[in-house]
């Protein structure tokens, strides 16, 4: 009777399988070797952490190399690579099952299992995602070969990869064939049915002469085996190495809110260097990192300085890195990757947020910038060093005297501090900046008008200290925090509002590192909670609205939906952005760019401003107030519909009922 | 070689100043204070000098009430050795000659080759410190310079003259300058050397009151209000119409 099932090693010679078993040896020994040899590389970074919760990290790495969502999120190459690797899975799988009954199962307990139903399943399964991994692979290799996703890097040995691949599931189909021409077709034709694409291969095979079939099968096997062996052998020397290394980075992921920064201790007295100048300073994450890295480019697409033409793309500082770090001499980081490019970054959070390999750009970005500023006293221009010289001596980096800081305010409703409900930290730009100064007014309206009791610090508060810090001035950043904390806690200061995304990162959370524990809100959130409980009323409108997510409000602390409900309690006619949420596009002037002179490539504000353009509206609404400084300086700028640019609070204040006689005393 | 910067802590210049009606200086509650700006000028080319001299000491004075310490640790965290501070509270009634005199008084005998100097302060402007001084410990002294270069024996200074011509001059040592806008880009302190700087030696000498000044302020006050400037606001219609308006109610058309 017909048996279901196909002899393992048909036409192939014992000698051969034994050949085969000890290139297997060498090329897995080459592997080995291959990936050992990096570990000197990661150990020159300062000493590792232990890691903290190992079984979530290790089931995060688990579920990211199966499931792979991260991976899937970019439309297009996400489908297809995850596609490729399940079908390449199961081909793998498959010959695992092949080892495990040839030379487990079988020589010690006799049990073959690769037999009856199960073996046409597996039959099955095999054929159909060997077809699957061809058409993936074909898919991958036009996309990165013919339909040039733009500025993808290529690595040595990709084309020999890819080449390879193609011959192994070109060759994996043929033996196929050729055996089933021989142990199928006509002999058992039931059976064949379960390898379609082997069957149509076999029909094809027919017209061979038969005495060419057993030696041409033969051969292609060897030649099968010897591009199995040069992919594991492959494997640590190119790209491929993702494999291995990227599942693994999700072990080390750091256990951080988002926008973590390292605090550095700067009472250490045996300190003697801050930031990153060479590898010995990274820490093994980020040393890791570079190697981790697959070079997909989703954080390049997406960085607003790489797309307005500055020389940074944060793909290319983390190969920078690598290779300062594979060279193992200590080199100087700042420089392989370019000083301007490490000024250029607006630490928009769209690279880290979009990583599939979990890469922490921006901690090594800023790290370098504490070097450059720190180690050396270099700043991206005057302007900048200006500006620290401001911040220093005023509280502000704009220049104003720091007891002028709460002049905005005369004569509105605030309250004693004491008595407030919350106290409102202006920041630097709401107190000084006339443009912002009216999104502070309108604040102050508006809790007004829910019944809020807001008390300002004044001339006691200082600058939160956070485009220092992005500017890698970490020692003025702490000198001001500790200001601050010291003034909130004279106080008893235990609720805080800020309208500034920048203040509340930092003091919401940058400042917990240094001690500071009160309730930080954004003025968002908090007019949020007020208008789900009623507490003021809106007129409706219906001007045409497009909002633009800041990327310190929306990226790093996920507040999307309380800026939409609010523009919906205006009634307004919204649209969003192609870039919206978490795609949001930086307005420029994160990371302390706020400070600087844009004089490389073109603006990252008017390429924003242009998107808003697009969608129709009348106003760009922000809620922040670098993006509306940006914002409204790009409106100035722009061609064809007039935009105008205004904060959300603006926006609600203006939509308050007017008040009644008797009130507003 | 032994080098000596005098420096002066002077109130921001964007400060909003109030005089108290009678006094003869302005109240310094709520201000905030920085190094003249010249003498970040003298500190750095102190500094650069001493740098390229193995040898050197670099000492930085300065006269003034006990805030004026906070300048000198940011001297020291910008290259200084050791600081010296002449302690006195009341240092802002004291007179151009007392000032110099006192310092002359501190330093006459530690022999120092080389003094630095801002040109002027910012805050009284008075441009003699540097040269009295120079005057007081019989040394030569050259003011508003914005080029220097240490030759052998001696320095060479580039001074800058009215109408944008420059001089250039050769001293021997000791000698004083006092140093002008231009002549470099004063460094931002490094972390290592700000807590370095926490460790160098810093000297205060408190100085008894002034005896019989020369010059006595009479009296302080602010500037009178000249008219501001105003912003047109509106869109182009309304600023057009605005502009012509006030054109006109000034007879500047007809």
């Amino acid at each position: 009777m017909m048996e279901n099932s196909r002899v393992i090693y048909w036409n192939i010679p014992q000698f051969a399988v034994w050949v085969m078993y000890l290139l297997a040896v060498l090329s897995l020994a080459v592997m080995v070797w291959g990936f050992v040899r990096r570990l000197k590389v990661y150990a020159q970074g300062q000493k590792r952490r232990p890691l903290d919760q190992v079984g979530g990290r290790i089931f995060r790495a688990l579920s990211e190399a199966l499931f792979q969502q991260k991976v899937a999120r970019e439309p297009g190459i996400g489908p297809l690579h995850n596609y490729f690797f399940w079908s390449f899975g199961v081909l793998f799988l498959g010959t695992v099952l092949v080892f495990i009954q040839t030379d487990l199962t079988e020589p010690l307990l006799g049990w073959m299992f690769l037999e009856g139903d199960f073996y046409k399943a597996y039959s099955l399964a095999l054929d159909l995602s060997g077809l699957v991994a061809v058409l993936m692979l074909g898919g991958m290799f036009s996309r990165r070969y013919f339909f040039g996703a733009q500025g993808m890097i290529q690595k040595p040995l990709d084309l020999v990869f890819y080449l390879d691949l193609f011959l192994i599931l070109g060759t994996g189909f043929f033996l196929e064939g050729l055996r089933m021409l021989v142990t199928e077709l006509g002999v058992n034709d039931p059976l064949s049915q379960y390898s379609p694409v082997g069957l149509v291969l076999a029909r094809y095979f027919q017209l061979l002469p038969p005495e060419w079939v057993l030696p041409l099968h033969l051969g292609l096997w060897s030649f099968h085996m010897v591009l199995v062996m040069v992919f594991i052998a492959l494997i640590p020397f190119s790209r491929l190495k993702h494999l291995v290394l990227t599942p693994v980075n999700y072990l080390f992921f750091e256990n951080q809110p988002k926008g973590h920064l390292e605090t550095l201790n700067l009472e250490d007295e045996t300190q003697e260097t801050f930031g990153y100048q060479t590898p010995k300073d990274l820490r093994f994450k980020d040393i890791y990192d570079t190697d981790a890295c697959t070079s997909c480019a989703r954080c390049q697409d997406r960085c607003p300085a790489f797309n307005t033409n500055k020389p940074l793309s944060p793909m290319k500082v983390i190969e920078d890195l690598g290779k300062v770090c594979f060279e193992l001499k200590n080199g100087n980081l700042a420089e392989a990757v370019g000083k301007e490019a490490l000024w250029a970054c607006t630490t928009c959070r769209a690279c880290m947020e979009f990583c599939p390999a979990e890469i922490e750009h921006i901690p090594k970005i800023v790290g370098m910038r504490r070097a450059m500023v720190l180690m050396e006293g270099e700043f991206p221009g005057e302007e900048v060093a200006k500006a620290m010289d401001d911040l220093e001596v005023n509280g502000n980096p704009l220049g104003f005297a720091k007891a002028t800081r709460g002049d905005w305010a005369a004569g509105l409703p605030l309250v004693e501090v004491a008595e407030a409900d919350y106290v409102y930290f202006t920041g630097c730009y709401g107190s000084f900046d006339p443009r912002n100064q009216q999104v502070a007014k309108a604040l102050v309206k508006l809790a007004q008008a829910a019944g809020v009791k807001l008390a300002i610090l004044g001339k006691e508060e200082r600058c939160c200290g956070e485009p220092a810090r992005k500017m890698g001035n970490e020692y003025l950043y702490q000198s001001l925090a500790k200001e601050n904390i010291a003034t909130f806690e004279s106080k008893g200061v235990k609720k805080i509002v800020t309208a500034c995304p920048h203040c509340f990162q930092t003091l919401g959370q940058d400042y917990r590192d240094l001690g500071f524990q009160a309730e930080v809100l954004h003025a968002n959130q908090l007019l949020d909670q007020l208008w789900q409980h009623y507490k003021f009323k809106l007129n409706r409108s219906g001007v045409k609205v497009t909002y633009h997510d800041s990327c310190y409000l929306g990226r790093y602390n996920n507040l999307f939906e309380a800026p939409r409900n609010l523009l919906e309690g205006v009634g307004v006619g919204f649209k969003e952005m192609e870039k919206n949420g978490l795609e949001s596009f930086c307005c420029g002037a994160g990371g302390g760019r706020i400070l600087a002179e844009e004089k490389l490539g073109t603006r990252i504000n008017l390429k924003r401003a242009t998107m808003a353009q697009k969608t129709g509206a009348e106003l760009v609404v922000s809620s922040c107030p670098f993006c509306l400084t940006m914002m409204e300086d790009a409106t100035k700028g722009l061609e064809g519909e007039p935009l105008k640019a205004m904060d959300l609070l603006e926006l609600l204040a203006s939509h308050l009922p007017e008040p009644k006689s008797n009130e507003g005393q | 070689m032994k080098i000596l910067v005098c420096i002066k802590q002077v109130a921001d210049l964007e400060s909003r100043f109030v005089v108290p009606a009678g006094a003869t200086w302005f109240d310094e509650a709520d201000l905030s204070f920085r190094i003249n700006e010249y003498d970040e000028y003298a500190i750095e080319e102190a500094v650069r000098l001493k740098e390229s001299l193995p040898e050197s000491e670099l000492v930085v004075l300065t006269l003034g009430p006990p805030r004026a310490a906070e300048a000198l640790k940011k001297a020291l965290a910008m290259g200084a050795d050791r600081a010296i501070h002449l302690n006195d509270p009341k240092a802002q009634d004291r007179d151009s000659f007392s000032v110099a005199q006192a310092i002359a008084g501190a330093v006459k005998d530690q022999g120092f080759d080389l003094i630095f100097t801002g040109m002027q302060s910012q805050d009284r402007g008075s441009g003699q410190v540097g040269l009295l001084l120079s005057e007081l410990l019989g040394i030569n002294g050259v003011s508003c310079v914005v080029g220097f270069a240490k030759t052998e024996g001696g320095i060479q200074v580039e001074r800058e003259l009215d109408g944008g011509l420059r001089a250039e001059v050769a001293l021997g040592l000791p000698a004083l300058v006092t140093c002008q806008l231009g002549l470099n880009q004063p460094r931002y302190p490094t972390l290592p050397n700000i807590m370095k700087a926490k460790k160098k030696p810093l000297e205060t000498i408190e100085l008894g009151p002034q005896t019989a000044p020369r010059v006595k302020a009479q009296g302080l006050s602010l500037p009178p209000k000249r008219g501001a400037a105003e912003f047109i606001e509106g869109d182009n219609a309304t600023k057009v119409a605005k502009l012509v308006a006030i054109l006109k109610e000034k007879k500047l058309v007809g």
